[in-house]
């Protein structure tokens, strides 16, 4: 049994900007998250990632499928169970500021939840276990931290301070939403390898979140790699597999466009991306057929009529009607 | 042939807070090529971001320039001390000469207006009779430049996406043939593809107009692809400056070194990267030795004593290098 | 220990603040001096005499502002008036308050029907003036008593203030810690106590002053209309006197009778202006440090 598992998950909103149309945000998603895993969901911007990201922490309910938690749905689960489920599944934001409250210290926003949920029996329990756990991952002398407000400290120091307060109630799993994109990139890996130092010595599986595919293979080495596009999984495969030889005709031009820094790693320099147009469609007027097919260079009739499933492709599942060819 | 189109020196800048000052700019001096692409990478605190400002006099209290001199070579062969111009005078050298184009984040576009009556804004502030047929004529040209449709020019701006946005702001900032362009995190908000489409453009811009860029980003991925001398800072300083092939084989810098090793990227050996461990310091409370020192394994080694007078100039490491790493001879290899 | 630790430098932060800003020292300086008087002042001063041989003089040695038209001193009366007076505008400012604060987080909070039903509520309070809709409760409701006229003077100033909050609230309720608290499972109550109050409590203050300094304009200007059966030495029960009985703006000796407690307003007005200038930056742990 998963510990997580997203059956046939569609999230559809009422479009902003125009009323009566529907944002299809997520359509048809299906994953499982063993515990103790890594899996990275990479996307552009629009493509439903943070959105899926919602969805396992309950924050954006399901339009339609099911999201279960150790086999069983999220919407059928008792009292009990839920509180349960939420302290199992846990978040970290992308704006470490903004997820911290910034009228309160750090010590008052973090010994909240261990009050309440009574993890800990009152002020100076909650104050040893805080301390403890900011020294593991770093921030020493904790004292110095937990008496600060967020404003006082840095973007990195409040990155791993939201680490701390999501390992604080010992979750089973971390969706953590490009949390290292507004970080210092000197010190990005750091962070990084706090959170897979969680996953060893916890057990503690990660649904990393990103648009950057340097830091997804950093983290998930031993781990799956997700691909999505204008709400639809696309690719999903164990991550070196994928990105030696993506199948996806989208995950082929994303991993072109990625720029390489060390010019000896860069290999010819790609002249043209391999994409036929520049600009991804809008989610509330997506195309018919497959999503991608305008922007494909491989696209034929069927793939403007037809939009094609996940399946299995070289031990992964892709969604194109064409992989074998290409 | 190089000649320098624009020299800065010794230019310092202040942010006075409660009666307690912050310089976030040391004592910054380089010197830039005319057609030549200028990179400046450099973390939050690095004061990459106040340097542009600087030289484009947009800094505003409490923030003040407290010494140095911006000397810009005009194409005819003048030289002006930016600094010293007031601001309606420095407005002329504006999109004339010296353009700008920040990240996509920040709204440059009036909401209110379309896409072509900010071209025509722009031309009539400095040509008050010019035709709206031949701006618009122009505006078509650099759009297609960009790759954008001509549809573009009725639109309002919230009608356009973040790329659409970005590459509609580097064609507005053509229009009055500038000489050198500031591009500060350009493509930072953008999505991968997105961006790898504004690079492209940008290089082939900057090859047709031979028009000098200079690049300010914290990424370091793509930098390289696309300046040809790279300056790197840190705590308001620069610590190397020099051709970007050099910096990157052969840095003389432990930040640079560092900052080279922290990047993962998808074909590296992954075991192999490393983050710089510590934090950028308070510039409000600057250690009394080099600004890296608390960071730099070489100092923590013993091998170099960290003295901060010494810190004070740069050196010449290699034939186009120089580095403000007074024991770079000891920490790298020739 | 630690918590009270974090309090009292809290404390010394807010006012080193306060008094860092000029125009907030002085605000706050004149808010404590008529904080004073109007607490300590009744305890210190004679009782009050009628002389009517002394009466409407002009100030002088023995009665700093002169004497009204009974003998009595004026300087007196306005001490002891200034206790009423402050009363009932803390009175009008802390109901108003309560109601705007329980209107708009719960609005903000609950969105949809409750939100749109209290809101219509809100705007129909809102829109009528508020002034004149006073005056006709208070001739309808005659009373004296302090906490009765604050209720009725808070009852038409907490709309625009519900409003308020209710803006701050809905852009805090996507805020991405209040996200954050609610995936860490923390109740809709302890959301409000920490999360959603400790960053409007700035906002309450500054409107809590101005609050009282409108209740107090609001309170002296229905005792000068004659509207509000208050006994005693309010400071608008003076004013009305002064003008009615006294002739005060016709240029009569009396015009320190009429000058005295109208310059107290004034003063009480510009020191609570003052005072909440320094007030949302004292109170804001960024603007702080």
């Amino acid at each position: 049994m998963s510990l997580m598992e997203l059956k046939d998950v569609s999230v559809t909103f009422d479009a902003e900007q125009r009323k009566g149309q529907k944002v299809r945000a997520l359509v048809g998603l299906n994953l499982k998250i063993e515990p103790g895993e890594i899996v990275a969901v990479v996307g552009e911007s629009g493509c439903g990632k943070t959105t899926l990201g919602k969805v396992l922490v309950d924050i954006y309910q399901p339009t339609e499928g099911q999201a279960l938690y150790n086999g069983k749905d999220l919407r059928s689960l008792t009292k009990e169970e839920y509180r349960k489920y939420r302290l199992g599944v846990q978040m970290i934001h992308q704006d470490s500021y903004a997820a911290l409250n910034p009228n309160r210290t750090i010590f008052q926003s973090l010994s909240l939840p261990l009050l309440q949920h009574k993890l800990v029996k009152n002020k100076d329990e909650a104050w040893g276990l805080l301390s403890e756990l900011f020294e593991e991952i770093g921030l020493n002398p904790a004292r110095l931290f937990l008496e600060k407000y967020p404003h006082q400290l840095s973007g990195g120091q409040r990155q791993r301070i939201l680490l701390a307060r999501a390992l604080s109630v010992r979750p089973s799993l971390i969706v953590a939403d490009e949390p290292v994109s507004m970080v210092d990139v000197s010190l990005r890996i750091s962070l990084l390898d706090l959170m897979a130092r969680a996953n060893k010595k916890y057990g503690i599986s990660f649904v990393y979140i990103t648009h950057d595919l340097g830091t997804a293979r950093y983290i998930a080495q031993h781990g799956r790699i997700a691909v999505m596009y204008l709400g639809r999984m696309v690719e999903l495969n164990q991550i070196q597999a994928a990105l030696d030889k993506p199948a996806h005709p989208y995950f082929h031009a994303l991993i072109a466009a990625v720029p390489e820094a060390d010019p000896t790693l860069r290999g010819g320099k790609i002249a043209q991306l391999p994409l036929k147009s520049f600009d991804m469609p809008s989610v509330i007027n997506a195309p018919p057929g497959c999503k991608f097919h305008p922007r494909c260079p491989y696209a034929n009739e069927r793939c403007g009529t037809e939009e094609p499933k996940l399946r299995e492709f070289r031990g992964g599942l892709v969604a194109c009607h064409l992989v074998e060819t290409i | 042939m190089t000649k320098p189109i624009l020299e800065i020196k010794n230019l310092s800048v202040d942010f006075v807070l409660h009666d307690r000052k912050l310089r976030a700019c040391d004592d910054v001096s380089l010197t830039i090529n005319r057609g030549e692409i200028v990179g400046i990478i450099g973390e939050s605190g690095s004061g990459k971001t106040t340097l542009a400002s600087g030289i484009l006099n947009l800094i505003k209290a409490p923030g003040r320039i407290a010494a140095g001199e911006v000397i810009y070579h005009t194409r005819e062969g003048k030289s002006v001390d930016l600094r010293k111009l007031k601001e309606d005078e420095f407005a002329k050298y504006r999109w004339t000469n010296l353009t700008s184009v920040f990240q996509a984040a920040q709204n440059v576009l009036n909401p209110s207006l379309r896409v072509k009556e900010h071209f025509l804004e722009t031309v009539r502030a400095h040509d008050p009779k010019a035709k709206e047929s031949d701006v618009l004529t122009k505006a078509r040209e650099l759009l297609s430049q960009v790759r954008l449709e001509e549809r573009v020019l009725d639109c309002y701006p919230h009608q356009l996406s973040g790329g659409m946005k970005q590459r509609t702001i580097i064609a507005l900032s053509l229009i009055l043939n500038p000489d050198i362009i500031f591009l500060d995190e350009p493509t930072t908000a953008l999505d991968v593809i997105t961006q790898w489409y504004i690079i492209d453009i940008l290089k082939k811009i900057q090859k047709e107009f031979g028009l000098t860029m200079v690049f300010l980003t914290h990424d370091v991925s793509i930098i390289g692809s696309v300046v040809d001398r790279l300056a790197v800072m840190y705590a308001g300083q620069v610590v190397e400056f020099g051709p970007v092939m050099d910096l990157f084989k052969r840095p003389t810098h432990p930040y640079t070194a560092g900052l080279m090793n922290a990047i993962p990227s998808l074909r590296d050996d992954v075991t192999h990267r490393k983050a710089i461990p510590g934090h950028p310091p308070d510039l409000m409370a600057l250690p009394d030795a080099c600004r890296f020192s608390p960071r730099c394994a070489h100092f923590a080694s013993g091998v170099c004593a960290g003295d901060r007078a010494k810190t004070d100039m740069l050196y010449a490491s290699r034939p186009e290098q120089l580095t403000r790493c007074y024991s770079w001879e000891k920490v790298f290899k020739p | 220990m630690k918590k009270n630790r974090s309090t009292a430098s809290g404390f010394r932060a807010f006012f080193s603040v306060i008094w860092r800003n000029p125009l907030s020292r002085i605000g706050f300086l004149i808010l404590l001096a008529f904080i004073l008087m109007a607490v300590l002042g009744p305890f210190f001063i004679p009782t009050l005499k009628s002389n009517y041989a002394a009466r409407l003089a002009p100030p002088s040695a023995e009665h700093w502002l002169g004497t009204d038209m009974a003998g009595k001193d004026i300087l007196l009366q306005l001490i002891l008036g200034s206790r009423d007076v402050l009363l009932v505008a803390a009175y009008a400012a802390s109901f108003a308050i309560m109601f705007a604060c329980v209107v708009g987080i719960v609005s903000g909070l609950q969105g949809g029907a409750v939100d749109e039903a209290l809101m219509l509520f809100t705007n129909v309070i809102l829109t009528t003036p508020s002034f004149p809709m006073t005056m006709i409760l208070s001739m309808v409701i005659r009373t004296s008593n302090p906490l009765a006229f604050g209720l009725l003077l808070s009852l038409w100033s907490w709309a625009g203030l519900a409003k308020a909050i209710r803006s701050q609230v809905l852009s805090l309720k996507h805020r991405e810690f209040i996200e954050a608290s609610r995936i860490m499972g923390i109740s809709k109550v302890n959301i409000i106590l920490y999360d959603v109050l400790p960053n409007i409590v700035s906002y309450i203050a500054v409107n809590f002053i101005s609050i009282m300094k409108n209740s107090i304009t609001a309170s002296v200007g229905l005792m000068v209309l004659g509207l509000v059966p208050f006994k005693g030495n309010h400071w608008g029960v003076m004013i009305n006197v002064a003008i009615s009985q006294t002739g005060a703006l016709l240029g009569s000796g009396s015009v320190t009778y009429f000058l005295a407690p109208v310059v107290c307003l004034m003063l009480f007005q510009l020191g609570s202006y003052f005072f909440a200038t320094g007030l949302d930056e004292a109170l804001n742990p960024r603007l702080r440090s």
